[in-house]
């Protein structure tokens, strides 16, 4: 039986259009389990990325809960969320999104700065060990501007990780790169979910939903579809991306 | 017609994008139309009171008809030969002459005034103030015994009001008389003239002169003949040459108590506030500078952020000079709203700027705006601003349509090579001290401005500092001492050796100064002089030394150019029916008679009939006997002896000059404070839209509201920092300049300021304070900052 680390219950989320409200999410109800690599997938405007931001508690739903650590995440204040921002969750934007006056060594430290159970040499020691990990120790000292789009993003992957989150978020982390970076950001990606690392990630790439052990179909704000998958292996990549695009399919993807 | 509408689309186009990007930059405007509202009330004001005030002064010599210059001299020297050597003159046309009596100081309450007064009858050209002291009365009503007219300069020197009784030191006794009102009497009615006309009734006038029959006139001064002396028609000297060369044919300066040409009323009249306004208009002047930076900061960040929408409106067309036009319309169009709200506010400023310089100047100045010079202000202020901008706005040439369309931006350059550690016991510091040097550039404005405004809040502070400071107003030839004396009776002669003894007794005399003030001719010219018992104390000397010997004098700067005389040169000196020559030992500065003055030995003074020198002054080593040491003098000689405790804050300087540099100085910090306002603003503001995505990612990765506003603030406090010490700096090369190309229109041209730890502290600490507290206030708008913004759809 899996623990589940994160619930949605009634998840709403809604935008005032035009004197309306225009609603992204309604009533989404979902666990996520720790240990897994979920995706979200789903078409463009379907309201995938308004659910990671509601469900990492970046943005605040308009109602329902989300709950982790059996606190409601919707309505925890700004600090509390700020800590579990440091504490217990990572995050990857698209954009990758470095501090631009912030060398890619200090980008992934500062996070871990703000982490109080760590000493500075305990964190300048884990930021290395992360670098060597995402091989990026020859740019480390590089400003964000002086490196490639592969670079940046295993940077922030490594920023997003720092913290030994318990649930890292990912949107669309591999829309900005080429295939050879997508592929290389997504092996890291994977490394880490083998490590123990939840995951959930936002993406309408097929290459990077077929790292999932768990995909979950978002249409029209909600939940239509689920398929459960086996740990990736890169030698059964062509059978898994059979099963995931007659998968699709069926969703009318 | 297709020209036509050609030229509306054109006019359309640029309205709706300068529309829009008023709206998208209201901050901007708003905060540009604020700082020219500043700027052109204050100028508009300032130049519109010195036109009223010069305007004001002309037509109340007119009205007073006071003539050309003013002779003072006992009613026993002027001879029957004398006056009519004067009316006899080819430089004059006539001579007026009216009675006076001489009186010592006079006091309201606890308010003294030291200097000379003339009890005079009433005459034509005087005009009454009304009760508003704005403007006068139709006819001034004959005085009953007992009442007094005082000119209006006196009513804020010894802070009196109508019906107060002033008292008057008399050759015979002290005498009491009620206030019945204020006059304008312009030769003699200001702040900055110590000696003063005052008109009592006819038989009061008599009854006095009746009362002082017995008095001696070898020791005392009692009736004074005032003589106003009018130009010949076909005299084309000036105001000083007329005196000087009148002197030499007549001797009638010589001879005076005093005199006073009109140049010389109107100068020391408009003196205070010529200095004020310079000191102010020098501020304004920089203020602008300080918009000019603003508007430069805030153009270069808007093309930054703008750089794919000037991309785009590239691409369909927008030449550089029509989008380099519309950002200059749209900066003008503030400035101009600013010149219309300015020009308004200017009006009730004038008023009260000029009810503040009437205090000093005692002339009912005229109002309203000074237009054409206002005018010209404006449009000066419009061609640097758009000529500015023009500038600023060259770069959007360089912007490549392809480039901005395709999400590219100008690349953007960090310089590392100041870059402190990021640490993470200081975490929000050394992020702060990041954000700062990795954009040294886009902060150089801030830093800029800081160091203005601080270099003005310092040298108001230095202003105040000189005026309370005894080696500096020991540099500008003053005499300041911790007790005072003064005898006008010439028997306390005999017993100033057992004073100086009894005070020695108490606490070693480490300086004495004992002199007579008075007036004298060098070279026919009327200056004002001291005479010192012990030359050696005389302070100020720049250039030669002090006169030692009986046949050297000591001359100002001012006199010596005056005159035309330099150092080694021989000058007549005369004095009453007395002359000699003396040579020129040195130069030394001295603000008496705003920098006319000049100084000589006792010994010197003697060959012109000086017998006595009944001010004295000493410094005692132990400051705080000083009371004691009074109390002690008083008792043993209080009957022939005058004696007080010298304060240098309140006793140095006059209350109009003490009162014009608090003026000074809160002017200057309330308008640094609101300028500091606005800039914060525009520029945090700027930097805010600039870093937004930042911010965002700071949030997304757990730093909390309240971290991000402190630490947007710590680098804004350590840019006000950083430009607070540069304008620290730049006082001490720049202040004492400021103050001698200032002070030099009353002599001083050689200061040395004096840096106390406060006088630093109180600007920096202010300025920095208020940096650090205003971003924090504008860093406020983080809380809206939503990480959605990284969301990339």
């Amino acid at each position: 039986m899996k623990k589940i680390i994160l619930s949605a219950k009634g998840l709403c989320k809604s935008f005032a259009h035009n004197g309306g409200q225009n609603h992204i999410l309604s009533h989404v109800d979902f666990d996520l389990y720790e240990g897994d690599f979920t995706v979200i997938m789903g078409a463009s405007g379907s309201g995938k990325s308004t659910l990671l931001y509601a469900l990492s508690g970046m943005d605040r739903a308009t109602a329902g809960e989300v709950i982790y650590n059996g606190e409601n995440l919707v309505t925890m204040s700004e600090n509390k969320l700020a800590k579990l921002r440091h504490t217990d969750f990572g995050f990857i934007f698209q954009q990758m999104h470095l501090v631009s006056n912030l060398s890619l060594f200090e980008n992934i430290a500062v996070p871990g700065y703000l982490n109080k159970n760590r000493s500075a040499s305990e964190v300048k020691a884990r930021t290395e060990e992360l670098i060597k990990k995402m091989g990026i120790s020859d740019v480390k000292t590089h400003l964000p501007s002086q490196v490639s789009g592969g670079e940046q993003q295993r940077c922030a992957i490594a920023r997003a990780v720092i913290n030994s989150p318990k649930l890292l978020f990912a949107d669309e982390p591999t829309g900005a790169l080429n295939r050879r970076n997508t592929t290389e950001v997504l092996n890291l990606l994977t490394d880490l979910n083998k490590d123990g690392q939840s995951i959930l990630m936002v993406t309408h790439d097929l290459r990077a939903a077929l790292r999932a052990t768990r995909i979950l179909y978002i249409e029209d704000g909600n939940i239509v579809g689920e398929l459960t998958l086996p740990p990736y292996k890169a030698e059964d990549e062509r059978s898994r991306e059979t099963q995931v695009n007659a998968w699709l399919s069926s969703m009318e993807w | 017609m297709a020209v036509f509408y050609g030229m509306v689309g054109a006019v359309m186009e640029i309205l709706t994008l300068l529309k829009a990007n008023i709206n998208k930059k209201k901050g901007s405007f708003i905060s540009v139309i604020l700082l020219s509202i500043i700027i052109i009330t204050s100028m508009t004001a300032i130049l519109s009171v010195r036109d009223n005030c010069n305007n004001a002064m002309k037509k109340a010599f007119e009205t007073a008809d006071s003539g050309d210059m003013m002779v003072y001299l006992r009613a026993e020297v002027l001879t029957e030969d004398l006056r009519h050597s004067v009316e006899n003159s080819e430089l004059v046309g006539d001579v007026r002459c009216f009675d006076a009596i001489c009186t010592g100081g006079s006091w309201v309450r606890d308010n003294r005034d030291g200097n000379s007064q003339f009890l005079m009858k009433m005459r034509d050209g005087i005009l009454l103030y009304n009760d508003k002291l704005d403007g006068f009365e139709d006819s001034i009503p004959e005085l009953k015994g007992g009442e007094i007219y005082l000119s209006l300069g006196m009513k804020y020197i010894l802070s009196c009001s109508v019906g107060d009784t002033i008292y008057y030191d008399c050759p015979d006794a002290v005498r009491e008389f009620t206030i019945k009102g204020f006059v304008q009497e312009p030769s003699q009615g200001a702040g900055t003239i110590g000696w003063k006309q005052v008109f009592i009734s006819n038989e009061d006038f008599e009854k006095i002169l009746v009362d002082c029959k017995d008095i001696d006139r070898n020791k005392f001064i009692v009736e004074a003949t005032m003589m106003m002396i009018y130009k010949a028609d076909d005299c084309t000297l000036s105001d000083a040459k007329f005196q000087r060369q009148l002197n030499l044919d007549t001797k009638i300066v010589a001879n005076a108590i005093g005199s006073l040409t009109k140049s010389q009323s109107i100068r020391y009249t408009g003196l205070l506030f010529e200095v004020v306004s310079s000191i102010l208009m020098a501020f304004v002047g920089l203020l602008f500078v300080i918009v000019l930076i603003v508007i430069s900061h805030s153009i270069s960040t808007e093309i930054e952020i703008d750089y794919v929408n000037l991309g785009v409106l590239k691409a369909f067309g927008f030449t550089k000079e029509k989008l380099r036009g519309i950002i200059v319309i749209q900066y003008i169009f503030a400035e101009l709203i600013g010149v219309a709200v300015g020009l308004i506010a200017s009006i009730p400023m004038e008023r009260i700027l000029s009810r503040i310089i009437m205090q000093n100047t005692g002339i009912l100045p005229y109002a309203g705006l000074s237009l054409a010079k206002s005018v010209l202000f404006v449009l000066i202020i419009l061609l640097i601003s758009a000529v500015v901008i023009l500038i600023k706005t060259n770069k959007i040439g360089r912007i490549s349509p392809v480039r901005a369309i395709s999400g590219g931006n100008e690349e953007i350059y960090f310089d590392s090579r100041l870059n402190a550690p990021i640490s993470k016991k200081v975490l929000s510091a050394s992020l702060a001290l990041r954000q700062f040097t990795s954009n040294k550039k886009q902060y150089a404005g801030t830093i800029m401005i800081v160091a203005i405004l601080t270099f003005f809040m310092l040298s108001s502070n230095l202003l105040g500092n000189l005026l309370n400071s005894r080696s500096a107003m020991e540099a500008m030839g003053e005499n300041i001492a911790d007790i005072e004396l003064y005898y006008d009776d010439i028997a306390a002669e005999e017993y100033l050796d057992d004073i100086e003894a009894l005070v020695e007794g108490m606490s070693h005399i480490e300086k004495k100064y004992y002199f007579k003030s008075g007036y004298m001719s060098v070279n026919g010219e009327n200056l004002y002089s001291k005479c010192y018992r012990y030359p050696e104390y005389i302070n100020g000397i720049i250039k030669g030394r002090v006169p030692l010997y009986d046949n050297e004098i000591i001359v100002t700067e001012m006199v010596a150019d005056t005159l035309e005389v330099q150092m080694g040169d021989s000058v007549t000196v005369a004095h009453n029916d007395k002359e000699s020559v003396y040579v020129i030992s040195g130069i030394y500065q001295c603000i008496d008679d705003s920098g006319m003055s000049f100084a000589m030995s006792y010994e010197g003074a003697n060959k012109l009939g000086v017998k006595y020198t009944p001010n004295i002054g000493f410094v005692i080593e132990d400051s705080t006997k000083k009371e004691e040491i009074v109390d002690a003098i008083v008792e043993k000689y209080g009957d022939l002896i005058y004696a007080w405790v010298y304060d240098l804050k309140t006793d140095g300087v006059g209350a109009p000059i003490e009162a014009a540099t608090k003026a000074v100085k809160v002017v200057i910090y309330l308008f640094s404070i609101i300028f500091a306002l606005i800039v914060i603003r525009m520029v945090c503001s700027k930097t805010f839209v600039r870093e937004c995505t930042d911010i965002g990612i700071y949030k997304s990765i757990g730093f909390t509201v309240n971290k991000l506003r402190l630490q947007f603030a710590f680098r804004f406090f350590v840019v006000s920092l950083i430009g607070a010490v540069l304008g620290t700096l730049l006082s001490s090369l720049l202040s004492a300049r400021l103050f001698e190309s200032i002070l030099g229109v009353i002599g001083i041209t050689k200061l040395s300021v004096q840096y106390t730890f406060l006088t630093v502290l109180i600007p920096i600490a202010i300025i920095s304070f208020c940096f650090f507290i205003f971003s924090y206030i504008v860093a406020g708008r983080i809380k809206r900052v939503d990480v959605r913004e990284l969301v990339t759809e």
